[in-house]
């Protein structure tokens, strides 16, 4: 088992017809350890599936060095770049890519005759690992979905690679075949502990299966911890977003303390330090904000001012309430199906707060991890 | 956290580096190759021209009938593109809105594109030649036609570009039908529920949505009927039709060739041409090629039009069934004439064309020469399509694209002038041998190698090829293993499309054919120039019947679907 390091990789596309270049990866520096799964986290477009096919050798980065385990597979300054048959990994498709005129036999056995690796057994043992022992003699079109993507794992694992590259492996299932094929490859790297990095936009996978949490942004690493980190203290506002502080609200700094929309937020004071005329947004999660009945003094709350309820819809476990705080913009609260207010019709007015500790502070317009704090009463 | 920090790499992985040279190797050889084949024949004209100089401009000038040919070609390809393009787009609409049970008929319109064109043409001829055309003498039985001839004479001018149209019409059917299934059905229904009559949604939604696929065809037209060849050949020479295209001819079959000559009346075509393939290719770019055809179609985009079979089924009686009966039933004749007596009929006419000399030779040329025409076009389009698809080489792939499609947009008659005159001479003379007929056969067909494949790798998609690449397999294993087994649909129905194409090509083998070097299209010619009716006929039937059994293969091995509509 080997680990994995990236030196300063690069790769931009560059721009078409007027549009800017695009930076795939950014001076990416990222150090994997043997045995960890690395999950890299972000939206379409932010570079993650760039970085894991540089490593499979299926992109050819712009820039930097890649080494696999102690040996150099990629680095620009001396023009090598091994091709992926000869980096010893296994990939893992959200397409699944298994080839439909090979039996699942013949696809689980494929990198063994690929590499010449005469293992009798080890197609058994993969299969028996995903519970696919059945499925051997049938053809790929003659599965359902989460049956294809467990013979897909067993294909990317059965020659033992050092690296296992797993491109949103969960993306096609539908959602409760996700949490079970989920389940399963947490088991899996358990049992085996292979070295794999994971790609996804999902935030809940990410937290499930990573070891480290790596949330990119433009080819850059925005913040990189455990799934506990970056769950609850997320370093930017971006970050923040991805992992469920989905509500925002724009305040400014006074002599006494914060205030939004003129009007002074009763409770709040950070330690959101610096230029404290340009003002911060706080970023909190929707089960978190507090519906009061009007006029309710929010007692060891932060105040967050009146609202308007604009609309209600259930959710089952939860109701979500659309609601307009004056001035404020339009936040979403979930409530519990059993709160008082949860039954408010559009219309209502409201008041609203939320307790002191589950406010992020951002320092308005930068995004570098020194600017943030949590707010404290 | 690795072994490695700061250590030089281990000195094992310099030698692993990527774009070994044999794969750059392989470049080069590929596109010299297609180079060569694609460009030298043009090239080797322009050299004429340069070598002819005013001498050859003179002779390309001199002699009557410059100008008419010029006029005759725009009167022909105007003419033609209009009655294709209303037959082709009409019968698309039809084909889209057909009855349950009817819609095997949306086949019908393709016949014509099927059926070898110097068959259906001479067809023509033995229905409506001025006197003993059987369909004329039909016609003479009206009230108030009567005479001794006429009332259609298909030697002239207006009948070949009817008959021309008639034959482009297939083509925009095909295209126009394409795009028409291919039209996201939401959007004709939601014209329908906003209260759209369905023939104002097709006026107003459907055609304005197809324009891309409308300019298309027409430029497809465009470019055949300005090359078009074999219709006026075949009906035109007699009474003194001429078009560029059978002047180019003209020139070349002449004793001494002036190819001089022979290229400069054909640089207009091949001007035009090459600014077609290049504007098709700015015009539709990368569009075209990353469009996913879903295979769901606009099939109940509205309600099925009762009587849609009846035109289509009229068209293919017209285009393709009473044609071949006039061939059939000269071919049972003794002789021809208007009258048909069933009593005469006799198989003698198959025994004397095989007695004649060569012409067994010829369908034997036509058929070896067609299969490795098919299967070098084959090689070489299945390496330009990866080179194309795969865009290691960006400005190469962009090169090779537009090479390969040069054979599509040059008519065929002036690549046919290049190829004598080119392979007539050093550095590799080929004129005489078989070998100059698989070669101009492998080269017209590149076009058609190289998109049906491409086509084919597009819908593969990379991930089966990536997923091959880390399980630790080479390129090579990787296209034997994967690629070639996953795209042997597409594969063989590019092999049967291009038998097809090729047990028909008519134009480039009548240039480049030689007294030892027939095939079946310039055999049957011969017999035509003769007057050897019954056994044209015959030789056409015998034609059709190959072509026949090549679509056949070719519905079987792309899966029922028509190859004609993967293109």
């Amino acid at each position: 088992m080997t680990g994995v390091r990236l030196d300063a990789v690069s790769k931009i596309y560059p721009g078409r017809r007027g549009r800017p270049p695009v930076a795939a990866m950014d001076g990416l520096d990222l150090d994997i350890a043997p045995g960890e799964l690395l999950v890299l986290l972000g939206p379409s477009g932010c570079g993650k599936s760039t970085t894991l096919r540089s490593l499979a050798g299926l992109e050819t980065p712009d820039s930097g060095r890649i080494v696999q385990g102690d040996r150099v597979v990629f680095d620009s300054a001396q023009r090598l770049d091994v091709p992926p048959e000869r980096r010893n990994i296994g990939m893992v498709f959200q397409s699944y890519a298994l080839w439909p005129h090979k039996t699942v036999r013949a696809n689980i056995g494929y990198p063994l005759t690929a590499r010449k690796l005469r293992k009798p057994g080890w197609v058994e043992e993969a299969a028996a690992l995903v519970d696919c022992s059945e499925l051997l003699d049938r053809y790929p079109a003659q599965l359902s979905g989460g049956q294809q993507q467990r013979v897909g794992l067993a294909r990317g694992i059965v020659a033992r690679p050092d690296l296992v590259l797993l491109d949103e492996p969960l993306s096609n299932l539908d959602a409760r075949l996700r949490d079970q094929v989920r389940t399963q490859l947490h088991e899996l790297h358990r049992r085996l502990g292979f070295t794999g990095v994971y790609v996804t936009h999902d935030q809940v996978e990410a937290l499930a299966l990573g070891d480290r949490v790596a949330v990119m942004r433009a080819g850059r690493i925005e913040q990189l911890g455990t799934p506990e980190d970056v769950f609850s203290s997320p370093a930017t506002e971006y970050v923040a977003d991805f992992v469920g502080f989905t509500e925002r609200l724009d305040v400014t700094r006074t002599t006494g303390g914060w205030e939004a929309a003129g009007r002074p937020l009763v409770g709040l004071t950070t330690v959101c330090s610096g230029e404290p005329d340009k003002g911060a947004t706080l970023r909190f999660r929707n089960d978190d904000v507090r519906v009061l009945p009007r006029g309710t003094d929010p007692d060891g709350l932060v105040g967050l001012g009146y609202a308007t309820v604009l609309d209600r819809s259930f959710l089952g476990r939860s109701v979500e309430l659309t609601l307009d705080v004056v001035d404020g913009g339009v936040l979403r609260a979930h409530l519990a199906p059993g709160d008082g207010l949860a039954s408010a019709a559009a219309g209502d007015l409201v008041t609203v707060a939320i307790a002191a500790d589950r406010v992020l502070a951002f320092g308005r317009g930068r995004t570098s991890a020194s600017s943030t704090s949590r707010a404290a009463s | 956290m690795t072994a490695v920090d700061t250590a030089p790499p281990a000195p094992v992985a310099i030698r692993e580096r990527r774009r070994p040279r044999s794969a750059t190797l392989g470049l080069v050889v590929l596109v010299a190759l297609l180079g060569y084949l694609v460009l030298v024949p043009l090239i080797q004209l322009l050299v004429a021209v340069a070598e002819g100089g005013a001498a050859a401009a003179g002779n390309a000038v001199a002699g009557r009938g410059l100008g008419s040919a010029i006029v005759t070609t725009v009167v022909l390809t105007l003419g033609s593109l209009a009655i294709a393009m209303v037959l082709g787009v009409g019968m698309a609409a039809l084909s889209v809105r057909l009855p349950r049970g009817w819609r095997w008929t949306a086949v019908l319109p393709i016949l014509p594109v099927v059926a070898p064109a110097v068959a259906s043409v001479t067809g023509w001829a033995f229905l409506f030649s001025p006197r003993s055309g059987y369909a004329n003498a039909l016609l003479r039985m009206v009230p108030f036609v009567g005479g001794d001839s006429g009332p259609v004479d298909v030697y002239t001018a207006p009948w070949i570009v009817v008959i021309t149209g008639i034959t482009l019409s297939s083509f925009v059917y095909v295209f126009v039908r394409t795009g028409m299934l291919n039209l996201d059905r939401g959007l004709l229904e939601a014209a329908q529920v906003a209260g759209l009559s369905p023939g104002r949604a097709f006026l107003r939604i459907q055609l304005p949505l197809l324009r891309p696929v409308l300019v298309y065809a027409a430029g497809i037209s465009l470019l055949l009927g300005l090359g078009q060849f074999t219709v006026p050949l075949l009906l035109g020479t007699a009474s003194g039709v001429e078009v560029l295209a059978t002047r180019i001819y003209r020139f070349t079959a002449d004793t001494p060739a002036d190819y001089a000559a022979a290229a400069l009346v054909g640089s207009p075509l091949l001007v035009l041409g090459i600014a077609l393939v290049l504007l098709q290719r700015l015009a539709l770019g990368d569009q075209t090629r990353f469009v996913a055809h879903s295979g769901k179609g606009a099939w109940r985009t509205s309600r099925p039009v009762r009587w849609a079979p009846v035109p289509l089924l009229v068209f293919a009686l017209v285009a393709v069934v009473l044609p071949l009966a006039a061939l059939v039933v000269v071919a049972l004749s003794p002789f021809y004439s208007a009258r048909i007596q069933p009593s005469m009929f006799t198989l003698a006419n198959f025994t004397r064309l095989f007695r004649t000399p060569f012409v067994l030779d010829a369908v034997m040329t036509s058929l070896m020469a067609s299969i490795a025409g098919a299967l070098l076009a084959l090689v070489l389009g299945y390496l330009a399509a990866t080179v194309i698809h795969e865009r290691r080489w960006p400005r190469t792939a962009r090169m090779l694209d537009v090479l390969v499609n040069l054979p599509l947009g040059v008519p065929a008659v002036v690549y046919g002038a290049g190829f004598l005159y080119a392979y007539s001479r050093p550095p590799v003379v080929l004129y005489g041998t078989d070998a100059v007929i698989v070669v101009v056969y492998l080269t017209l067909m590149l076009p058609y190698a190289t998109r049906s494949l491409l086509g084919a790798r597009i819908a593969l998609g990379d991930d089966y090829l990536a997923a091959s690449r880390v399980a630790g397999a080479g390129p090579l294993r990787t296209h034997l293993q994967i690629v070639v087994p996953l795209m042997r649909a597409a594969i063989g129905g590019a092999v049967a499309l291009m038998f097809v194409l090729l047990t028909h090509e008519f134009t480039a083998s009548l240039l480049v054919r030689s007294g030892t070097t027939q095939v079946m299209g310039t055999k049957l010619f011969d017999l035509w120039s003769n007057g050897s009716y019954p056994q044209v006929a015959a030789m056409a039937l015998v034609m059709t019947g190959i072509t026949a059994a090549g679509v056949v293969v070719a519905m079987a091995a792309s899966g029922g679907s028509n190859p004609l509509e993967r293109l």
